[in-house]
């Protein structure tokens, strides 16, 4: 029996409601959320607050899987799995641009000596085995997808399973659950100590330069997921947060190789 | 040069945050965002549309306190006018020399920072940049497919769509 029905997601003062014409899907999709939110949601299956959001998904008569986003056709396929990964993607991205008192940028963000250490950067550039490989040298893993900022300046806990993408032709996704990463779990905000811009590059050489504070708080702009919408309050929050931090670019190679250099980099500024 | 210019800083459609030393400007309306360094900032909250080209070097020279050129002056007003930051745009005569070619004269001699802005195109909406990476749906990689809920999908300006 596949009656489908509703449920609704809350995180960050974002309520989105979710909707499908198959139980399976709507299980699989609560599923899917609870673990991406890793503890930072509330589920709703009846009642719950207004929301502001509503997916829907079906499927439809020739089997295909279709998403609707506030009514409108958003995209559809075949693969369960990778359709749910999607819709997963598009939620958190809906509650990352209207979180409310929060600016979320999109970051790798690890917690070293009682301060956060944030590196933006975008889908690929792999800052998911950056964030692995400097949990694997100690420090705590706030998130591989987001530095959730309050207005105190104060970077928040996200911690979602990281995913790794390995192998090269054949591509495979690996979410690791964070209870399995073998380090330790960011349990409290903390302030940002340390902003890294960086970018794989075979060979490269850790050669840090340190960037001014405007420069620093421009660059993050491109990760800054509300800032067309909020550019004002984004900036607020970014300037506090930012203002005892320091900002520095380098390129990297390996990521284990270079955890450990960012980190003795750290430590040797007494940040 | 035209020192009888008596520029104007906009003020509509921009959101504005000072930080130590620099400010950043963000333009409703191109969607761009700009860093202005100490220099450059000073030159722009001095172009009120009462100030000359010769009456804001003398401000910059008192504030900054280092010798100041009207070229210097015109170098910001240049990059001011350029990235739409004044209230009209104002071209610079650097006498046939490129504005890289001054700004290297002057910061062999100043011992003020030249002004200087950096810009960027700010982020469009999250949700609408909603990407697969990939700009060309006959050649996505494995790893930009994966974004996507089917290859198809992955269409022509990089995004997964119906």
């Amino acid at each position: 029996m596949n009656a489908g029905g509703e449920f609704k997601l809350s995180a960050f003062g974002v309520v989105v409601r979710v909707r499908s014409n198959r139980d399976d899907l709507l299980n699989a999709a609560k599923l899917e959320l609870e673990t991406a939110f890793g503890g930072t949601a509330s589920i709703f299956d009846i009642g719950g607050p207004d929301h502001q959001h509503s997916y829907s998904f079906i499927r439809d008569k020739t089997g295909r899987l279709v998403l609707f986003l506030n009514g409108k056709r958003i995209t559809s396929g075949d693969s369960p799995q990778k359709f749910l990964r999607y819709f997963n993607s598009l939620v958190r991205i809906t509650v990352a641009e209207h979180a409310d008192s929060r600016v979320f940028v999109h970051a790798g963000v690890v917690g070293w000596r009682g301060k956060v250490l944030v590196i933006p950067a975008r889908s690929f550039e792999g800052k998911s085995t950056l964030v692995k490989a400097l949990v694997d040298c100690g420090a705590e893993y706030f998130s591989d997808e987001y530095a959730v900022i309050d207005e105190a300046g104060l970077v928040h806990p996200f911690p979602r399973p990281i995913t790794l993408r390995v192998g090269q032709e054949k591509m495979r996704i690996l979410d690791l659950p964070p209870n399995e990463l073998g380090g330790r779990l960011a349990k409290s905000p903390a302030p940002i100590g340390c902003v890294l811009f960086t970018e794989y590059k075979e060979g490269a050489i850790w050669k840090p330069e340190i960037i001014s504070y405007g420069s620093g708080i421009l660059e993050m702009i491109r990760h800054t997921i509300p800032f067309t919408r909020e550019p004002g309050y984004s900036l607020k929050v970014l300037n506090t947060a930012l203002n005892r931090a320091i900002i520095v670019r380098s390129p990297r190679g390996d990521a284990g190789e270079f955890a450990r250099i960012i980190l003795d980099f750290i430590d040797n500024r007494s940040l | 040069m035209n020192n009888s210019q008596y520029p104007v800083a906009r003020k509509s459609g921009l959101v504005v945050q000072e930080v130590p030393d620099e400010v950043l400007v963000y333009d409703l309306d191109s969607n761009k965002a700009h860093c202005l360094n100490q220099t450059a900032a000073l030159v722009w909250r001095s172009c009120d549309g009462r100030n000359s080209v010769a009456d804001i070097a003398a401000i910059v020279e008192e504030q900054a306190g280092g010798k100041v050129t009207e070229d210097f002056v015109w170098l910001a007003i240049d990059q001011l006018s350029e990235n739409a930051l004044l209230e009209q745009q104002l071209k610079a005569d650097f006498a046939g020399k490129s504005r890289r070619e001054v700004m290297k004269k002057i910061g062999l001699a100043s011992m003020i920072a030249v002004p200087v802005i950096a810009s960027l195109v700010a982020p469009q909406s999250a949700l609408a940049a909603a990407s697969c990476n990939c700009n060309n749906p006959g050649s996505c990689s494995a790893a930009s497919r994966a974004g996507c809920p089917s290859t198809t999908n992955c269409n022509g300006v990089g995004q997964c769509a119906p």
